[in-house]
């Protein structure tokens, strides 16, 4: 079921009225949530069900065992037996093809002729999230950072919990499984915040992003598109991957709130970030807190010396690339934005103290290059394809049709764009998306054309969310 | 412990709810009233690859023109024509006003109606041009008619969209502001060809309505019926578009080519035979039997449309034809 359909509409007309109706007991909310969870999650192939109840029921049990457990040889064992079930979980569905497809191209080059695969694994949506919550759950416990969860429906709750459930943001236990037992309230204020949040990141979504899918899908599907092209259709992209994402996170927050829940901020304004450091403080914080708490401080972190810190930091951000898809020109995205980290670092440590407004202005230009032309890594594919669309920068042939592709790009990427800049003017940037330029009474006009342009851009059936691939 | 408490009113809510709804109403009412009074522009809903043929061609239907020989037809006499190469090959001025619609024979009736009232009669040759496929079935689609009725009527197409997207004004911002003037992109081969529907609707004004299939024909992909035959329905459909023509314009009928490997090797003499009974339902004053029935499949770019290439060898050779 996607935020973006007439039947989601239905739904949570539904959803919100029995929720509002069964004020009362905790379990019967937390049930009511399961259940509205696993019918959300399970419209799209209630077979899937079993194994979002599977993982939930193994880290369940792991946390119990977990605290019950004093002994550091058996805990180790339960975590192996968490990580292990989850991981394989994950490895199976979203990476097995992906192996055998890429061990079978090794066996070839060396003469071999390996079986080619007939058959297909379905992915299931959401897998990549629910899979990184649960086992930050059990990681936690392990640390001794928390206690496991007392009831297992709360715990079913916080993990099914359906406005994040496919996309995130990624919760931590910490912070959302203790909502799930405690009175929420449910105030004027929190409904306003929600009804503004589900329409700004209904109209990021519905009216820019997609809108701007078919300008990227032009540019990245075109034989030998030229420099302007290849740049006006990665720049749609990394609009659009922008609008689409932070606006499934502003949905998914705004409809926590409506039900008096709160989810962590996932988006910090990306796109005025001054090095990748700060890019990926801004950029889909619940992914690259989690790679930093629970891969890349496991991994040793900064302790092990500042060789160990770079091949830590490497490493982490290609498994974060590769956590984005089962393909090389994720692991090669991850890799250009691990080296973006490697040499931001190196030149840090060189240049100490405060900049100029020109050197940082110089700095937000070189980082939004980085930036893009890594999206134009993750858009291409293919490793041959990027290649070739890299070669394709030097020639500056511009086609007929390449007025009408610089005039949507203006036209649909403008919200994000402008909405950059006032942040950027307000606060230094350094408020969150959801936050929103100050807006007094002309919020209402805003909110009014808002909605106007998502019923003029609505499509019954909704188009699928980037990061629900994932 | 209460699962959760309210720190809200319902009058709170509706509050909350009111200066955007109300924003929105006030919207409509300016797009309604706007369309009472006849400020907006007309209604184009040129939003993708079949409307903006349809409409282009409708559009070039009201237009003054020097043409003298006008092209109608599916979607291979849009596809295979080139008026400019059939005029240079004639010497007589040539438009194409085929569609890639489903379009049927009444719908090509009043395209023509339309073209013959903003152009006088003098004598022009009216060419009708189907792919011997198309004749097995009447096209039953009813979207391209009535696109084309509303087009004429220059009324909003709101008869086929819901009620709050005729209520809030949606079709009017659709037909009348994005339709005409916003480029929208086009998927596909199309896209890549032509980018956006405005493009499109350049390309075809500058090829005098004929439109270059930019598909591919994958080698030994063709599938399909080597059987050829005319449904009955054409022949009261044929003397109808004939009755209805004004007097002393000139009537040519003829078929496209088909692949070769979609014909069973008879497709010359059995072609001939269906185009002359079409010919005398349609009561043609000029038969044309001398094109190409089949050609190999590398000129094609669908089983049923020429390539570039193809379309402008096709084009040289209707001129010869017409020319006879």
């Amino acid at each position: 079921m996607l935020f973006n359909s007439d039947v989601f509409l239905v739904f949570l007309a539904g959803f919100l009225l029995l929720y509002y109706a069964v004020r009362g007991r905790l379990a019967w909310r937390n049930g009511l949530i399961v259940a509205a969870s696993y019918t959300f999650y399970g419209w799209w192939d209630w077979r899937l069900m079993s194994l979002l109840a599977g993982s939930s029921l193994l880290d369940f049990g792991v946390g119990r065992a977990l605290m019950r457990s004093e002994s550091p040889g058996r805990r180790r064992c339960w975590l192996g037996l968490s990580l292990a079930g989850n991981l394989s979980l994950l490895g199976f569905f979203k990476y097995f093809g992906f192996f055998y497809d890429s061990l079978a191209l090794v066996l070839a080059q060396i003469g071999f002729e390996p079986q080619a695969r007939t058959w297909q694994i379905i992915l299931p949506v959401g897998i990549s999230f629910y899979t990184f919550q649960t086992l930050s759950y059990t990681i936690d416990i392990y640390r001794r950072q928390m206690g496991a969860a007392g009831s297992l429906l709360d715990y079913l709750a916080y993990v099914a919990f359906f406005p994040q459930l496919v996309a995130g943001p990624i919760e931590r236990a910490q912070h959302l499984l203790p909502q799930f037992g405690e009175t929420r309230h449910i105030t004027r204020a929190g409904v306003a915040e929600g009804i503004r949040l589900i329409l700004g990141g209904m109209f990021l979504k519905v009216v820019v992003a997609d809108n701007l899918a078919p300008l990227a899908d032009l540019a990245f599907g075109v034989a030998d598109p030229g420099a302007p092209v290849i740049v006006l259709g990665t720049l749609a992209f990394g609009l659009q991957i922008y609008a689409d994402f932070a606006g499934y996170s502003d949905i998914a927050r705004g409809l926590a709130r409506l039900l008096g829940f709160e989810l962590r901020v996932n988006f910090r304004w990306p796109y005025l970030a001054g090095n990748v450091r700060e890019f990926w403080h801004r950029w889909h914080i619940s992914l690259s807190t989690w790679l930093r708490d629970y891969l890349y401080i496991s991994l040793g972190g900064s302790r092990c010396g500042p060789g160990r810190t770079r091949v830590n930091l490497f490493l982490t951000m290609l498994l974060g690339g590769l956590w984005h898809g089962a393909a090389w020109h994720f692991v090669l995205w991850g890799a250009w934005h691990g080296a973006g980290l490697l040499i931001h670092r190196a030149w840090r440590g060189n240049r100490p103290g405060s900049e100029s407004r020109l050197a940082r202005k110089a700095a937000w230009a070189g980082t939004m290059l980085f930036v893009f032309y890594g999206w134009l890594l993750f858009r291409a594919g293919s490793i041959g394809h990027a290649v070739s669309l890299t070669l394709g920068l030097a020639d500056w042939s511009w086609p007929a049709w390449g007025g009408s592709l610089g005039l949507n790009l203006l036209v649909f990427g403008a919200p994000v764009i402008l909405g950059h800049w006032v942040a950027g003017r307000e606060a230094s940037g350094a408020a969150s998306d959801d936050a929103g330029p100050g807006l007094g009474a002309w919020r209402w006009v805003l909110q009014g054309i808002q909605l106007a342009a998502i019923g003029l851009f609505w499509g019954k059936q909704g188009t699928p969310f980037i990061y629900f691939q994932f | 412990m209460r699962s959760h408490d309210y720190q809200i009113r319902w009058a709170d809510a509706v509050r909350a709810a009111a200066p955007p709804l109300a924003a929105v109403a006030l919207v409509a009412a300016i797009l309604h009233l706007g369309v009472w009074i006849g400020v907006w522009p007309r209604p184009i809903p040129a939003l993708d690859v079949d409307r903006t043929v349809l409409l282009h061609q409708a559009a070039a239907s009201e237009v003054r023109s020097e043409a003298e020989l006008i092209f109608v037809g599916d979607s291979s006499c849009l596809m295979d024509v080139d008026p400019r190469v059939v005029a240079r090959a004639t010497g007589r001025p040539a438009l194409n006003l085929g569609t890639l619609s489903h379009l049927d024979l009444e719908g090509q009736q009043r395209l023509l109606g339309r073209f013959f009232q903003a152009n006088p009669v003098r004598g022009q040759t009216v060419v009708l041009l189907m792919n011997p496929a198309s004749l097995r079935l009447w096209p039953e689609a009813a979207w391209p008619s009535s696109i084309l009725d509303d087009f004429y009527a220059r009324r909003d197409p709101i008869g086929h969209s819901s009620g709050i997207d005729r209520w809030l004004g949606f079709e009017i911002v659709r037909a009348r502001l994005l339709g005409p003037a916003w480029p929208t992109p086009l998927p596909g081969a199309f896209g890549q060809r032509y980018g956006f529907t405005r493009d499109l609707w350049r390309a075809m004004s500058a090829q005098g309505g004929h439109l270059i299939d930019p598909r591919r024909l994958e080698p030994g992909s063709i599938r399909g019926s080597t059987e050829y035959s005319i449904a009955a329905v054409w022949e009261k459909g044929g003397r109808l578009f004939r009755s209805r023509l004004p007097r002393g314009i000139r009537l040519a009928a003829g078929f496209t080519p088909v692949p070769v490997s979609l014909t069973d090797g008879d497709l010359d003499r059995r072609g001939r035979d269906l185009l002359r009974q079409w010919a005398e339902w349609l009561e043609a004053d000029q038969v044309l039997t001398g094109l190409p029935a089949a050609w190999g499949d590398d000129r094609f770019a669908t089983p049923t449309h020429l390539d570039e290439e193809g379309a402008r060898e096709f084009s040289m050779q209707l001129g010869i034809e017409l020319g006879r």
